[in-house]
């Protein structure tokens, strides 16, 4: 067993290769020997693999100075930004919705630019509207609406499209049955508050006046768009249907094709196959 | 040879891709590093220095130290990859390892043969011979990689007085078990073994 000869200088003069051989002990000497011998030059087979190593020192800087570092901060930047503006429509969506739960309305653009049978609830908005709407129109000879707003302008053009139309028709069917079955006033003029009132079934009933025709009989001559399963007129039945543009009064009146009586009874007694569609008990009359 | 002072700026044309500045690192550390995984006793040195290079060639734009921090990171990265291999190697299959040690101990196998270990290789071996493996990696990082015991302390992460313990218990065992070769090859072969 060796004493302790050597101190914590001797171990870092060693370990560093500082040592004086001569001023060791005699048990240390050969460990300074082999350290010194432990750091010998290299040999040219330690450096074999320097053209391995330099090959991939140009490719790496290469590729690092084409841009891998920054593809990393773009694609860091591309994924903060997508998390925030999905952020940001999840709110948009949840604050409107709500808002839109709460008071019922869609945004005016929204209702100005979609099909009005969206907002069929009456509200004081469309009740003015509606008012306004009774008072100003004016059928003129020619058939056109006179006095009508731009925003009437804007519905009634968006109606000429076939789907927009289809449904509306669909809705005041639907609307028509409800108030009749109901007991509610079931008259087409309807009153203040009534959903046969509201303002996308004035509009239609504007429009059907521009044609010269009560809102049944023109609802009878809108087809189904295409697109559906079907394409026949809202009017016609399942079998005994006309073409689209087949006049509604088959059998005199009140007895069109599909078409309940105007006075609204049997809504829940037709036979099956037969359409819902209201029917106006005057041909000239006024639709609204 | 880059000595410490011109580190910094060697480091720094490298990072820029001059390639002689690169070939002045690889030359200044490649022996020593090849060194120290044979004095590990790792299965495949060449293999470990060679990953090593390549971890550190593709990583050297993101550098930043100087000289000494860029000889840890080098050791550092050859550390991580001996544990690499030795997770490899317990996990790779019996039949695999009995193969390569029978082939590996083969007469014509140069890497076995006394005359292919170069001085400097045969220096590290007998120095760390006699020592534990955690010994062995303490000694070799102050004798090749030139680190204090504070930055060994900081490599292999214990604590500086810790190091310091480890490597005078490492100095004692070699100081017992290493002989003392005065005895030359001379004067073994004049004295023939008989039966």
């Amino acid at each position: 067993m060796i004493e302790e000869p050597f101190s914590e200088e001797i171990i870092e003069a060693l370990l560093g290769g500082d040592s004086n051989v001569e001023a060791l002990p005699p048990e240390l000497r050969r460990i300074s020997q082999l350290v010194s011998a432990a750091n010998a030059p290299a040999a040219m087979t330690e450096l074999a693999m320097e053209d391995t190593v330099m090959s991939a020192f140009r490719s790496a800087w290469a590729t690092s100075d084409l841009g891998e570092i920054p593809e990393r901060k773009r694609s860091m930047i591309s994924k903060f930004l997508s998390a925030k503006v999905a952020l940001a429509g999840l709110a948009i969506a949840l604050t409107g919705g709500t808002a839109a739960a709460l008071t019922g309305v869609l945004p005016v653009s929204f209702n100005k630019s979609t099909n009005p049978s969206v907002s069929l609830a009456p509200t004081s908005h469309q009740n003015s509207t509606n008012s306004q709407v009774g008072s100003d129109t004016k059928v003129t000879d020619g058939g056109s609406v006179a006095g009508h707003s731009p925003s009437s302008t804007a519905l009634n053009q968006g109606l000429a499209s076939g789907k927009s139309l289809y449904g509306l028709c669909n809705a005041y069917s639907h609307v028509f049955a409800t108030t009749t079955t109901t007991g509610a006033s079931g008259s087409q003029s309807g009153t203040s508050g009534t959903p046969l009132t509201a303002n996308a079934f004035v509009e239609l009933g504007t429009l059907a006046k521009s044609k010269g025709d009560t809102i049944g009989q023109l609802c009878a001559t809108v087809t189904q768009p295409s697109g559906t399963s079907s394409n026949r007129p809202l009017g016609a039945g399942n079998s005994s249907g006309t073409s689209g543009n087949a006049s509604p009064g088959v059998s005199g009146q009140n007895s069109q094709v599909g078409f309940p009586p105007a006075s609204g009874k049997g809504m829940g007694q037709n036979a099956p196959g037969k359409s819902l569609m209201p029917s106006n008990p005057s041909r000239s009359g006024s639709a609204s | 040879m880059a000595d410490q002072l011109d580190l910094v700026s060697i480091i720094q044309r490298a990072k820029s891709g001059d390639e002689a500045a690169m070939e002045d690192i690889f030359r200044h550390f490649a022996p020593q590093l090849l060194r120290y995984l044979k004095g590990r006793r790792v299965i495949d040195p060449e293999d470990i220095a060679s990953e090593t290079w390549l971890s550190v060639v593709s990583s050297l734009s993101k550098f930043q130290g100087d000289g000494s921090d860029f000889r840890a990171w080098i050791f550092s990265t050859a550390r991580r990859r001996i544990i690499d291999s030795a997770r490899r190697a317990s996990v790779r299959p019996k039949l695999e390892q009995s193969t390569k040690a029978e082939s590996a101990t083969q007469p014509n196998d140069p890497s076995f043969s006394p005359g292919a270990r170069s001085e400097a290789d045969q220096a590290v071996a007998d120095l760390v011979e006699c020592l534990t493996d955690q010994q062995r990696d303490v000694v070799l990082l102050r004798v090749l990689g030139g680190f204090s015991a504070l930055e060994v302390a900081k490599i292999i992460g214990r604590s500086e007085g810790a190091v310091r313990v480890i490597q005078h218990r490492a100095m004692k065992k070699m100081a017992e078990n290493i002989p003392d070769k005065n005895v030359t090859f001379d004067d073994i072969t004049a004295f023939p073994i008989t039966k």
